[in-house]
């Protein structure tokens, strides 16, 4: 491994493929920073821009946003109090209010040390992890493949904010949008509706970037609030190595609460931040500073936030599921190149898998080094007036949508999918399990029949099979818990 | 108002419960529409639509439950805050009617290309002007601001699609 491990590194540092990770991760970061946009819209924003580029180019491309954007949301948290992306919520608690004691610098330069810090840990997990575990799947069939969906799906919903019921519900559509067209198996049209322009299905594309960008952007006309800025005064290091070293504990376990939340399938930087921020919290000897500028719960959200990107990426390349939304598009960019995220890419293509490595890891380079150097400039971007911004970017909507294949149908699926998005986020139904439930209804469906037709019908099978059953069994309990504590909670109540 | 908000609320989940209902029995009787395949296994393309409207249904009918509990506190709890004064409906109308207007004006700016009304780039730059004054407002400066948008963005999308990647749009 370390030898394809090696070898990648000297693809992703030639000059074609860096550039795109160096020009990625900044425009993630500047992404980043704007609020109400965020990393999902981008990369989504950008798959057809990459549909034409080799496929190592576009993961480097990719890989760079991803990472610039979850880091460049600690500039809006820090200066604004906005998270630049959910995932950077944590962050705001702190950050802000040491950014009012007059410490913006520092508290950004914690921020951007922590993230690298939590992108390397997750970096060496992913390549150390991934090995093993995609060996571990070939090991499993279509139970154990639908088993895995189910766990994702259920995960996701469960460890969403709000309530689970709307989150499986979110999911379930997801699942229902991608199943017209023509049956995979048998290849007999259904839930067409009589237009011979849904025989193909909804284009992955056109949903990813309805849902993520054109949603988004059709919310950020609406008129915003007025929030206290503060100016970054110096762009001198203000954070000595010794004194952030000595926060090893907490980086550490930051980064490995991050990682091992990244690896969840379906749940990304936010909850991550979350665990972390609490836990730090918790353990922490100045557990009254949290809130009121802790340098320590700063760094538990940024280092977790940053981590979840490589946790991520390991259930997507060795099992194809998404490790993270922004998961969801990177599968998406694969299959536009006709590849397979799963097991099997580590043999039928291993510098892809490689370049997920080596990219990931130079881009948490250079966004140090971006972010470090530029901080002051970067603190501006939250000046740029989105009355043109928003409409450019629709713009690029429509033409990149309609430029994959050529068609208008496409674009008006695009768009549609945005009000859905909309329709979604004022009923409160989270748009993750929407997304996952999409791009993983076919594995789903294929699987689940599959397992079926070889067992007569047997549901009971799934619980026959040891992995399956695990899942199950994880899946059931998640699904469960919510219940059994609420009616703890009701006997709590009655004895007392 | 949060008494009147929470009302609302009550009755938008009853309705989206109402809606999944129907949803599920379309999903069903157009999956009970697909005829049996010559390799029929019992477990053909009507199975997984089948199957979803199932747990559509049950889902909805969880929603419509969830809305008598609790479903009320919650919207209080996570919704954000649109403002503090006025009547509700003008508060929630302050709140959608740009993100409604803009999405007409997409609307307007795909179907013109649909229809062969205008060119892309000529619509892309109508569109980038009317959406630069609808969310900056009228004034000499947005008009002049909107105006040269509208031309240096149609110019960049112009030579990025059809001199970088070669895509000519309608």
């Amino acid at each position: 491994m370390s030898g394809e491990l090696l070898s990648s590194f000297g693809d992703v540092l030639s000059l074609t493929p860096l550039a795109l990770i160096v020009l990625g991760t900044v425009l993630g970061i500047v992404v980043g920073a704007i609020p109400g946009l965020n990393g999902a819209m981008l990369v989504a924003l950008s798959l057809p821009l990459t549909f034409g580029w080799p496929p190592l180019n576009a993961i480097c491309f990719l890989v760079g946003e991803y990472v610039g954007s979850i880091s460049g949301g600690l500039i809006s948290a820090t200066l604004l109090n906005i998270p630049g992306s959910p995932s950077n919520l944590m962050t705001t608690q702190d950050a802000m209010p040491m950014a009012r004691s007059g410490k913006a610098g520092r508290a950004l330069q914690l921020g951007i040390l922590s993230s690298f810090v939590g992108g390397m840990v997750s970096w060496l997990a992913l390549v150390t992890l991934s090995p093993p575990l995609a060996a571990f799947a070939l090991s499993f069939g279509p139970h154990e493949y639908f088993a895995l969906v189910l766990v994702a799906l259920v995960l996701i919903s469960s460890l969403n904010e709000g309530s689970q019921c709307r989150a499986l519900l979110s999911g379930a559509l997801g699942i229902l949008a991608a199943l017209p067209g023509l049956d995979p198996v048998t290849a007999q049209p259904r839930l067409d509706f009589g237009f011979q322009a849904m025989l193909g299905g909804f284009d992955l594309l056109a949903v990813l970037v309805g849902v993520f960008a054109v949603s988004q952007l059709l919310q950020d006309a609406a008129p915003a609030r007025v929030f206290e800025r503060i100016a970054v005064q110096s762009s001198r290091l203000q954070v000595g190595l010794g004194e952030f070293v000595r926060h090893w504990v907490n980086l550490l376990r930051s980064a490995v609460i991050g990682t091992v939340i990244g690896i969840l399938p379906g749940v990304g930087g936010s909850v991550g931040s979350i665990v972390a921020y609490s836990t730090a919290r918790s353990l922490s000897k100045a557990r009254a500073k949290f809130g009121k500028g802790s340098e320590e719960g700063v760094i538990a959200s940024e280092t977790a936030n940053n981590a979840t990107v490589g946790g991520a990426i390991i259930p997507m390349i060795t099992m194809g599921i998404p490790g993270s939304i922004i998961d969801v598009i990177l599968i998406a960019a694969l299959t536009l190149h006709n590849l397979r995220p799963g097991p099997l890419l580590f043999d039928t293509n291993p510098e892809i898998v490689y370049g997920f490595m080596s990219s990931l890891l130079v881009a948490n380079l250079v966004m140090l080094a971006v972010m470090l150097v530029s901080i002051r400039w970067l603190a501006r971007l939250m000046e740029v007036p989105k009355a043109y911004l928003v409409p450019a970017l629709l713009v690029c909507c429509v033409v990149g949508t309609y430029a994959v294949n050529n068609r208008l149908f496409d674009v008006w699926v695009m768009f549609a999918f945005g009000l859905i998005g909309l329709l979604f986020k004022g009923l409160r139904f989270p748009l993750g399990p929407f997304v996952i439930g999409f791009i993983l209804a076919p594995i789903a469906e294929f699987n689940l029949r599959a397992a079926l037709i070889a067992e007569e019908g047997r549901w009971v099978s799934f619980l026959e099979r040891p992995i399956s059953l695990v899942f199950v069994a994880v899946a059931a309990l998640v699904l469960i818990a919510p219940l059994l504590r609420h009616l703890g909670a009701i006997r709590k109540d009655r004895v007392a | 108002m949060a008494e009147a908000e929470r009302r609302l609320g009550r009755w938008v989940d009853r309705g989206v419960a109402l809606g999944l209902v129907i949803l599920a029995a379309v999903v069903w009787t157009s999956a009970a529409a697909i005829p049996p395949s010559f390799l029929d296994t019992g477990f053909g393309a009507d199975y997984l639509p089948k199957l979803l409207a199932v747990v559509l249904f049950v889902l909805a009918l969880a929603l419509l439950a969830e809305t008598r509990t609790k479903g009320a506190e919650t919207r209080t709890e996570t919704a954000p805050s649109i403002g503090s004064d006025g009547d509700l409906v003008a508060r929630l109308w302050a709140a959608a009617r740009r993100p409604l207007a803009l999405a007409v004006l997409l609307a307007a700016f795909i179907l013109a290309i649909d229809l062969g009304l205008l060119g892309s780039y000529p619509a892309a730059a109508l569109f980038l002007f009317a959406a630069g004054l609808l969310l900056a407002g009228v004034s000499r400066r947005s008009l002049l601001l909107s105006a040269a948008c509208s031309l240096l963005v149609t110019l960049a999308v112009f030579l990025l699609f059809t001199q970088v990647f070669t895509v000519l749009l309608p």
